[in-house]
């Protein structure tokens, strides 16, 4: 290509009126053969720079043009190549062609070694000296963490090389577990002496070699034993608001402890942060108390689905402590404490039309409550984490109170009262140990767990008298129930890894024996009545579960299968009421289940799940005598198993292209249930529900088909989003003794537009739509519509100001009401000095009194109004101290 | 018949090229030069100059361009990918993914566009050698016992200056930069936010694979084309990731300006977009 340009300035060079001197010519070897690649340079004789260049064609040929040194009469031409040996020739500066010779030598190249490489080593801990980082500007150790080498700091979230650290502690010791944030913006600088990152760790010593790490974990150590915290201090109107938040924490060498103390009545409930323990990861999952089931209920109004901190009426007041102590052997104590009391109110009214084969009843109520509740929990917890064994062992204690009162205007003509007693103590104790055992890791682990639920409903004026005092009206009603439960859980299971296989085999064996003993009083001018057979439960149930499973999986860069193969075998024993009747009846079930994933290239994924579940329940169900469970309801079972049957199965396909930001997905899922029994409910002309089981065949259905697209255009740097989604499906329900099947229709689509394309303005909208049709017995429907538009605006006027607007505008298909807006908005401007921002935020700022709400089930259709929090202005500062 | 004569040339140009694609290739390299590069990735901070440590690896045709690091962690998966059993236990890491191959007159890049939660995706581009138009300078100086003279160059938006030396007659240098009688032993930008030195030549014997991964092979693109991706990639990172479906619940506001900051600081890249 370049000999032919060159041909063409040659032959068009007198035209072009050009003078350079153009020396060419040919380089070959010994053999005559031309070589490739010669540099040839030119320079004035003897001198040092060269002037130009030029390299040899494959035929060995070249042409150099002298474009600098016209003045020089004579140039020193250098024939250089690592495969020869070197060649320089004086020729006069002028044109001239030459022929050139070459001669084999092999050149030593000379090795040059110019300072030292770093050599890369396997699971470095690096050390970075604080005093070396820290300039006068920074405050908390999280100034300097970010300055690091391969630091990087998004969001508040540490990474390490690109990827998260997994691991936050401080002498050695994790306290806050994933929660770091706390530690890392509060923790001063003078306080921490060094800084480390372990490479490549994997905390859980025993999985080193079989579940490999490419994270890192961040070491903080410390000078000397500090105490130091964070506070948030807020005041408001209207009513009186406050919101308090103190927390202190302490570190030493073997030592932590992380105290909180919070108080509001602004809605925001803190309870949610308490966390007693934190989890070995998720490998070695531990069994979580849930609570004791709930039989009795005072009548609420549903409350609104949207933040909390709109309509929660609360006044909290928490306090807890989170401990840790290394002993020296190396176990690790961890100890919590926790309590709170909250004072929560909720008032609204409900309007249900229940759909009867015969009729359809109208009920109205209006609700005023209050909520007492208390929380007591504690817990120890020690953990031994070697390179051969893994051991966690954790111990914990939870009281739950709850006083509950309920005010109701019944059809608007009678006020009923309802007082709720509910009392929840647990003590659970759980048991994990791994060790290996040749190639695989062996896991046991064991749970124990007794739990108590005292609970009472007491009723003003008497209710469902014409079930209970023979159709008299009488004072007082009052229900009691207490609950006891024993169980225990016990796991063995190996991995092992073969190949791209990982399998797990597994065996359980669980024992489980519940207490459950109810009785209902009724009261009448003064005179106890204690009700009889019907209305007594003194039930022991006990069950006894063996369990044995596999799972499989095998990955591949493209696929990712797994399959979940448990067989289990239950045994079933029951006395109700002195009489036997369950004998060690024996159930079986088998519920595999499969997942596919497949990537198809680097735009299509496919995945695939399906599986089938027998499931034996009932034990919450498990009486066959009467429990009044709320006011206007009242229930018993017979005394059955309940089977269930289900098949889930469904497809999923993704598009993902992102260098034109483009995503699409879809989805279908169909679930198919069946049931051996079916729920059956019997209405009363005022409403009042009786719901027991039959031994009737019941099933269900349901298709759920969803669409998503979004794009991003990147000239105007916003997101547009939409979802779309269609369901169907039926269900059989009895309703006084007619069979009737629900088909309902469900469509739904939302939209979202996200706009960032100026630093001083952004917005989000979204809008979402939903139609539900439900079709009933003698063909009525019920269609609910909704339509909502959010659309909130952040203005940043400056670096230190933030504004943000929140609309939110809910419209309604319920005739006769008006559609919703709500405004709620935000100002904030941050102290650089003190290293504090002063927010003030209003809510509700048209103080809207109330939220509608409509939503259909099996066969009523209700109506709520919820009472939200009335408009409000806080100012908070946030502090460290 | 000119016409004829350049398309003829053009085209076998191109075929010479082709054949030169995304299928896996090994290389027997017996020389390495290693050099340290040192680079300031915020173009306002002088505080964030990082180092890294790169390798030119060649034999008598062609050479190859890369991290240190990423040579090693190339080596251990390639070795995973032959022996299912072995697991990786360290995990070198570098931000550098490219590898520059450079043969005759052709310059071939691979490289991998980070783009979100999907994995990277792989790209190559080629450039022509002739884009490198050197001007060489008077000026010489010894580097080590090594006789070098200056050039410059304008490329990619910058403005180069190498030292090289004709006593290593190899015609190449660290990154793209090669053409010249002699090896480069040291090239920056005239700012000096990009800058590589030579630390170390030796005689090694190695052997290179690429593009081994079966489920990554690398897509033609343009250079053009490619430094305007990386540049919306990384500029768009937070939205990006919200199509993926995160959803972020409160904050935003500020994750975005931390993620556009995200970006200043981290946008001089060795080649600038146009």
């Amino acid at each position: 290509m370049a000999r032919s340009i060159l041909i063409i300035v040659l032959l068009l060079s007198p035209f072009l009126g050009v003078a350079q001197n153009i020396i060419s010519g040919k380089i070959i070897d010994a053999q005559q053969k031309g070589i490739e690649n010669v540099n040839i340079s030119y320079k004035g004789v003897g001198k040092a720079a060269i002037l130009g260049f030029a390299r040899s064609e494959q035929d060995g040929s070249f042409s150099l043009e002298v474009k600098n040194g016209k003045d020089l009469d004579s140039l020193q031409l250098d024939l250089n190549h690592l495969s020869y040996a070197r060649k320089s020739i004086i020729i006069p500066n002028r044109s001239g062609n030459y022929t050139y010779i070459l001669h084999q030598e092999s050149r030593e190249l000379e090795v040059v070694n110019i300072g030292n490489i770093p050599i890369f080593k396997k699971q470095d801990t690096i050390n970075y000296n604080v005093d070396a980082f820290t300039s006068k500007q920074d405050r908390v150790i999280a100034d300097i963490i970010k300055k690091l080498p391969g630091i990087e700091m998004k969001d508040g979230e540490i990474l390490y090389q690109g990827q998260p650290i997994q691991k936050y502690m401080v002498n050695k010791l994790d306290l806050m577990e994933g929660q770091y944030g706390i530690i890392n913006n509060n923790m001063p600088v003078e306080a921490v002496s060094r800084v480390q990152i372990i490479e490549n760790d994997q905390p859980i010593k025993i999985l080193d070699s079989l579940v490999f790490s490419d994270r890192a974990s961040l070491n903080l150590e410390l000078k000397k034993l500090t105490t130091t915290g964070t506070g948030k201090l807020g005041v408001g109107l209207s009513p009186a608001l406050w919101d308090v938040n103190l927390t202190p924490m302490t570190f030493g060498k073997t030592f932590q402890m992380l105290n909180s103390f919070q108080t509001n009545n602004t809605g925001f409930d803190a309870s949610r942060g308490l966390r007693a323990f934190y989890t070995g990861g998720t490998f070695f999952r531990q069994e979580n108390h849930t609570s004791g089931p709930s039989f009795l209920t005072i009548q609420e109004v549903s409350s609104p689905n949207f933040a909390e901190s709109k309509w929660l009426d609360n006044r909290l007041f928490l306090a807890s402590t989170n401990i840790l102590q290394k002993l020296e052997n190396g176990l690790e104590l961890k100890g919590s404490i926790s309590y709170y009391n909250d004072y929560r109110k909720r008032s609204g009214y409900t309007l249900t039309e229940v759909f009867a084969p015969d009729q359809s009843i109208l009920l109205s109520e209006s609700v005023n409550n209050k909520y007492r509740i208390n929380d007591l929990a504690g817990g120890l917890l020690i953990e031994k984490n070697e390179k051969t064994i893994y051991l966690r062992n954790s111990l914990k204690f939870h009281k739950r109170w709850n006083n509950d009162h309920g005010n109701l205007l019944f059809n608007k003509e009678e006020t009923i009262n309802q007082k709720k007693h509910y009392d929840d103590q647990s003590l659970m104790n759980n048991l994990s140990l791994a060790r290996f055992l040749g190639k695989q890791l062996v896991n046991i682990s064991s749970s124990i767990e007794w739990n108590r639920t005292p609970q009472t409903l007491t009723i003003n004026p008497g209710q469902l008298e014409d079930i209970l005092n023979n159709g008299n009206p009488y004072d007082q009603l009052r229900q009691q129930v207490d609950y006891r439960i024993f169980s225990t859980r016990n796991n063995l299971s190996f991995v092992r890894r073969i190949k791209n296989f990982t399998l797990s085999p597994r065996f359980a064996i669980n024992y489980q024996n519940n207490n459950m003993a109810s009785t209902i009083h009724t009261f009448d001018q003064g005179n106890e009545n204690i009700l009889g057979d019907d209305y007594v439960n003194d039930l022991q149930f006990q069950e006894l579960k063996t369990e044995i499973g596999m799972d499989i999986q095998y990955e591949t860069s493209k696929l990712k299968l797994s399959f979940n193969l448990p067989f289990a075998l239950s045994l079933f024993n029951a006395n109700q009421q002195k009489v036997k009747t369950l004998d060690w009846a024996n159930k079986n079930s088998f519920n595999p289940s499969a997942n596919l994933q497949y990537t198809l290239d680097n735009y299509n994924e496919i995945s695939l799940n399906g599986n089938h579940t027998v499931r034996y329940s009932g034990l919450d169900n498990f009486y066959n005598s009467y429990i009044v469970n709320n006011y206007r309801s009242i229930q018993r079972y017979e005394t059955r198993l309940l089977g269930n049957k289900s098949l889930s199965t469904g497809i999923r396909y993704d598009y993902r292209n992102v260098l034109k930001a483009y995503f699409a997905g879809t989805s279908y899922q169909y679930t198919h249930g069946k049931r051996d029994y079916i729920f059956r409910s019997q209405l009363d002309q005022s409403g009042r529900t009786i719901t027991s089981i039959e031994d009737r065949e019941s099933n269900n259905f349901s298709h759920k088909l969803a669409i998503e697209l979004s794009k991003f255009f990147r000239s105007i740097r916003t997101t547009f989003k939409l979802n779309g989604n269609l369901s169907y499906g039926e269900s059989d329900y009895l309703l006084n003794d007619v069979m009737g099947r629900q088909k309902f229709n469900l469509y739904g689509g939302n939209l979202e537009i996200i706009n960032n394309k100026w630093d001083a303005i952004g917005f989000e909208y979204s809008t979402t739509f939903t139609y539900s049709e439900s079709k009933f017995l003698n063909d009525t429907r019920n269609s609910i519509r909704s339509n909502n538009h959010f659309l909130n605006i952040m203005v940043y006027p400056g670096e230190r100001h933030s504004l943000t607007i929140n609309n939110a505008y809910y419209r309604t298909n319920i005739p006769g009401l008006k559609n919703q807006y709500f405004l709620d908005i935000a100002y904030r401007y941050r102290i650089e000095k003190w290293k504090t921002d002063i927010e003030i935020a209003g809510q509700n700022l048209l103080n809207n009194e109330r939220y509608t709400q409509q939503f259909s089930n099996d066969y009523q259709l209700i109506e709520t109004y919820f009472d939200l929090r009335p408009r409000q202005i806080i100012v908070s500062t946030h502090f460290r101290f | 018949m000119k016409t004829i004569l350049m398309f003829g040339l053009l085209s076998g140009f191109l075929f010479n090229i082709a054949a030169f694609a995304q299928e896996q290739q090994s290389f027997n390299f017996d020389k390495q030069a290693i050099y340290k590069m040192t680079y300031q990735p915020d173009s306002t901070d002088k505080g964030s100059i990082k180092e890294e440590y790169m390798e030119l690896l060649f034999n008598d045709s062609i050479s190859l361009f890369e991290s240190v690091n990423k040579r090693i962690i190339d080596s251990l998966e390639l070795q995973e990918t032959l022996n299912e059993n072995s697991d990786i236990m360290s995990n070198p890491y570098t931000i550098f993914h490219y590898q520059i191959l450079k043969q005759n007159s052709v310059v071939t890049t691979f490289d991998v566009l980070e783009n979100g939660f999907k994995g990277p995706n792989h790209f190559y581009y080629i450039e022509d050698k002739t884009a490198f138009q050197w001007e060489i300078k008077e000026d010489t100086v010894t580097i080590n016992k090594l006789l070098c003279q200056k050039a410059e160059l304008n490329f990619a938006n910058r403005k180069w200056v190498a030292w090289f030396t004709t006593d290593i007659p190899i015609s190449d240098g660290p990154y793209k930069f090669s053409g010249l009688p002699g090896l480069i032993i040291k090239i920056n930008d005239s700012n000096n936010f990009w800058n590589f030195e030579l630390t170390r030549l030796e005689i090694i014997s190695k052997s290179i694979t690429i593009n081994f991964k079966k489920d990554k092979q690398p897509v033609l693109t343009t250079k053009k084309e490619f430094l305007a991706n990386k540049k919306y990639f990384t500029e768009n990172s937070l939205q990006i990731r919200e199509m993926y479906g995160l959803r972020i619940m409160a904050g935003r506001a500020e994750m975005q300006r931390n993620s556009n900051e995200y970006f200043r600081k981290h946008s001089n890249w060795i080649e600038l977009p146009f």
